[in-house]
């Protein structure tokens, strides 16, 4: 009884990663473009660079600096209505996503390698490939 | 808890900690499965055989908290508090799962494999959530659910290798149940577990310097 226990969980388990790597694969991930969505705006990086310029933030956590355009900046840009009462959403192309507040958003980076950066947020906020970014 | 058992938790979970913060960031910065490889084979193989050995519970959870420790020495490269976190739930993962298990002998390698796959699957799904639910909440205070569901399929999906790997690794550990590390003399057993036990803190250090 034990014994069949045992191989029933470990065929349950694998067959539930299967089925997700298959669901994974078959829903159409997001692809970096040189542009993002941020609040239902398409802004692309080659605009954000030109006409908001980039600055250089340090991360206390890393230790190491992030170079790009800031995240506020981009709020600003695409015209937000009070940003400091939302909540954004960070989302990368393979789902991946994380949610921060203005104060962190002010304090944030999108860099030139398309990852977000902040100077007080560990690296699991650096979210990677970003395609959207959401105002809650 | 005796003294060799104690001297067992420092020697593995230094090793174990070295493991992480030199093949473990070998592996990530060459794009490989560095999860996959620490949980199912590195953390399931060193937790496995000292579960078989010294046959106490609270031991692997004991070496899971070193090697998080010496992981955070290392903090130059990767999400510093994921790692320590993962590692920390793959020893309370595997206290729970293997809480009445203590010798493999009398399974059968089917049996095996399928406990290397449950176990090694299981620390590396939870351990993964784990670093999600407990990093924003670390970092901010605050947790959006909606930022885990989102990603749990992939999640669930990048366990697979873990399991694979746990499945291929609980048979092959089997094979050195014969090797009990503590049976060796302790005028020998005590010098060699610190001298191990500092070299692996000196490897992991220098390491995260360079």
């Amino acid at each position: 009884m034990k014994r069949n226990a045992l191989m029933l969980v470990a065929s349950l388990l694998l067959l539930v990663s299967i089925a997700s790597n298959l669901y994974v694969g078959g829903v159409e991930n997001s692809v970096s473009t040189g542009c993002i969505d941020v609040n239902g705006v398409k802004v692309c990086f080659i605009e954000l660079y030109e006409k908001i310029g980039t600055v250089t933030i340090h991360n206390s956590i890393t230790n190491e600096s992030y170079t790009g355009v800031p995240l506020y900046s981009i709020i600003q840009f695409v015209g937000v209505n009070e940003p400091e009462k939302h909540y954004y959403t960070i989302i990368g192309a393979d789902g991946y996503r994380k949610t921060v507040s203005w104060n962190d958003m002010k304090s944030g980076v999108l860099t030139e390698n398309n990852r977000v950066a902040f100077e007080n947020l560990p690296k699991a906020f650096m979210v990677r490939d970003v395609v959207k970014i959401e105002v809650v | 808890m005796d003294k060799k058992m104690l001297a067992g938790v420092v020697l593995f979970g230094s090793i174990w900690g070295m493991l992480e913060c030199v093949l473990g960031d070998f592996l990530r910065d060459n794009n490989l499965p560095a999860g996959a490889v620490m949980t199912g084979i590195i953390a399931l193989t060193i937790m496995s055989y000292t579960r078989m050995v010294f046959r106490k519970r609270g031991m692997q959870l004991g070496m899971a908290g070193i090697a998080s420790v010496l992981r955070v020495t290392n903090p130059f490269t990767g999400c510093l508090i994921c790692s320590a976190i993962a590692i920390l739930m793959e020893g309370v993962v595997f206290e729970i799962l293997w809480y009445n298990l203590f010798d493999l002998r009398e399974m059968r390698k089917t049996d095996m494999m399928s406990l290397g796959v449950i176990t090694s699957y299981t620390c590396y799904v939870l351990g993964f959530m784990t670093t999600q639910i407990l990093t924003p909440l670390l970092a901010t205070l605050s947790f959006n659910i909606n930022d885990l569901l989102a990603f749990m399929p992939q999640i669930l999906a990048r366990g697979l290798p873990a399991a694979i790997l746990g499945g291929v690794s609980l048979p092959l550990v089997s094979y050195v149940k014969s090797y009990d590390i503590s049976r060796v003399k302790s005028s020998l057993y005590y010098p060699a577990t610190v001298s191990i036990a500092l070299l692996c803190w000196v490897i992991a250090i220098v390491n995260g310097m360079m």
